[in-house]
């Protein structure tokens, strides 16, 4: 299984916030869920990627190659879609396709109306009549009509009711059963990372602060529940993030059932995603 | 790039057809220069549309993931001005034989124009439509300033009598130099 993508060392500055030495790892036949609050730089890797913007430092490489030095050969592989559809509002989705149609060489015009027929995409309105879900499900289809090898998603489910969440995320799953393809999806609904993705990487402030497969982290991480008293017991590097409340601390550990082996009377249980983001966001480390 | 040359035009259709109506109307009342004035903004206008509404659906963030990436958008951004100038110099000239007014005018105000053109569409990636008004100021401005006051009497006087060929044959200079400029505008740029 080769990687689809590879991301080393990845800087890239703004006034006010700076991504730092990024590494990220997407192998073929996987999904990638990229994780993290407001700003923590999700987009900004994901531009770094399409060279949107340019990196301070740091290498990308999709599929071998390098999407600045060899753009066009890169981006025939690629679909995006954005958090919003950038189509212009005036067109109809005929207009549209001969927009789009000759920017790829491997364009198929029955995909692409097949996808519309399967979202039930109107043919004879102006994109700017579409609600959001159908602005998405027509970027998807855009996306998803050159046959492209690998997917990336910024925030693509984003304001989208449950329904049309599940029948996109359906897609996603579809796509990736070739072990040639994958998707990087950028989400900050975890449900969604939940349910369709193999490997997470979690963006805090621009920084890695936590990388792996899914189904480790969540078999592994606990989330431990104690008073101030308890929380003396413990020493710093039992507990990776502590959050103190009015009534007690949430911490967070790499491994409960070593900790729940080592501490019987805390009380440990499993968390989920969010539960993650929020201890590693909001907590202090011991 | 086809594609997006297909979309600037089919995005100023309206305005387009609008400003061939005005051409008609000013050809049948108020003669040459008036059509060539008329031409002369349509050619300024249109292209200037195109990066508006570009930048109001934040098009150029999709365009550059595109294969065609940074230039592509570019080149089509320049056909699409071409192909805008070329359309307005044949229906200028249509209109010069239907109302019998000077069609070397005319067809000198297009190159003219084609000149702010170069001038203007590298400045417009640099610092957006929101000061369009003075880049047009500028592009024109500049543009007058080198032809009067740095070209000598003699010179001046023999492209103002040979303007048609002069400016003819320069034209594809000043289109390949603007795109260059253009294209490194461009490559540094983020969005």
């Amino acid at each position: 299984m080769s990687n689809c993508i590879e991301i080393k060392g990845l800087c890239k500055s703004y006034p006010g916030f700076a991504l730092k030495d990024v590494d990220m790892t997407l192998p073929g036949g996987t999904i990638l869920g990229l994780i993290g609050d407001n700003g923590a730089g999700k987009s900004t890797t994901i531009k770094c990627i399409l060279d949107i913007v340019h990196p301070d430092s740091g290498t990308i490489s999709v599929w071998g190659r390098d999407p600045h030095g060899e753009h066009r050969a890169v981006m025939e592989e690629v679909g995006v879609v954005f958090d919003e559809c950038l189509f212009q509002g005036e067109m109809k989705l005929p207009q549209l396709e001969k927009t789009l149609a000759p920017s790829w060489k491997s364009w198929d015009r029955e995909l692409f109306r097949s996808y519309l027929e399967k979202f039930s995409l109107p043919t004879d309105k102006r994109i700017k009549t579409f609600s959001r879900g159908m602005k998405m499900k027509l970027s998807l289809a855009a996306a998803l009509a050159h046959r492209p090898r690998l997917l990336l998603l910024d925030e693509a489910t984003a304001g989208l009711d449950p329904v049309v969440r599940s029948e996109i995320l359906d897609e996603f799953l579809d796509f990736i059963q070739d072990e040639d393809h994958a998707i990087l999806l950028s989400s900050h609904i975890t449900s969604d990372i939940e349910r369709v993705a193999d490997y997470i990487v979690y963006l805090h402030a621009g920084q890695v602060v936590l990388a792996g497969t899914k189904d480790e982290i969540l078999d592994s991480y606990g989330r431990v529940g104690c008073t101030g008293d308890q929380l003396r017991e413990l020493e710093p590097g039992e507990v990776l993030r502590v959050q103190r409340g009015q009534f007690g601390c949430q911490c967070l550990v790499k491994d409960r059932e070593a900790f729940a082996r080592k501490h019987p009377g805390f009380l440990v249980d499993k968390p989920n995603l969010d539960d993650i983001m929020v201890l590693i966001g909001k907590g202090e480390v011991l | 790039m086809k594609g997006m040359v297909y979309k600037d035009l089919l995005l100023v259709r309206k305005n387009l057809l609008l400003y061939l109506l005005m051409g008609l109307f000013f050809a049948m009342t108020l003669g040459g220069p008036a059509v060539s004035g008329m031409m002369g903004a349509c050619f300024i206008a249109l292209p200037v549309s195109m990066f508006s509404m570009d930048k109001t659906s934040c098009w150029e963030s999709y365009a550059l993931s595109l294969p065609g990436g940074r230039r592509g958008m570019v080149g089509a951004r320049y056909a699409a001005a071409i192909a805008i100038i070329v359309m307005g110099g044949i229906y200028t000239v249509i209109l010069s034989a239907l109302f019998s007014f000077g069609m070397e005018e005319s067809l000198v105000s297009a190159l003219f124009i084609l000149f702010i053109l170069c001038i203007m569409l590298p400045m417009l990636y640099r610092y957006g439509v929101n000061h369009v008004g003075a880049i047009v100021a500028a592009a024109i401005g500049l543009f007058v300033f080198v032809f009067y006051f740095m070209v000598s009497s003699e010179v001046t006087e023999f492209l103002i009598k040979n303007a048609l060929v002069v400016l003819a044959l320069a034209a594809p200079a000043a289109l390949y130099l603007s795109y260059r400029v253009s294209c490194a505008v461009v490559e540094e740029m983020e969005y």
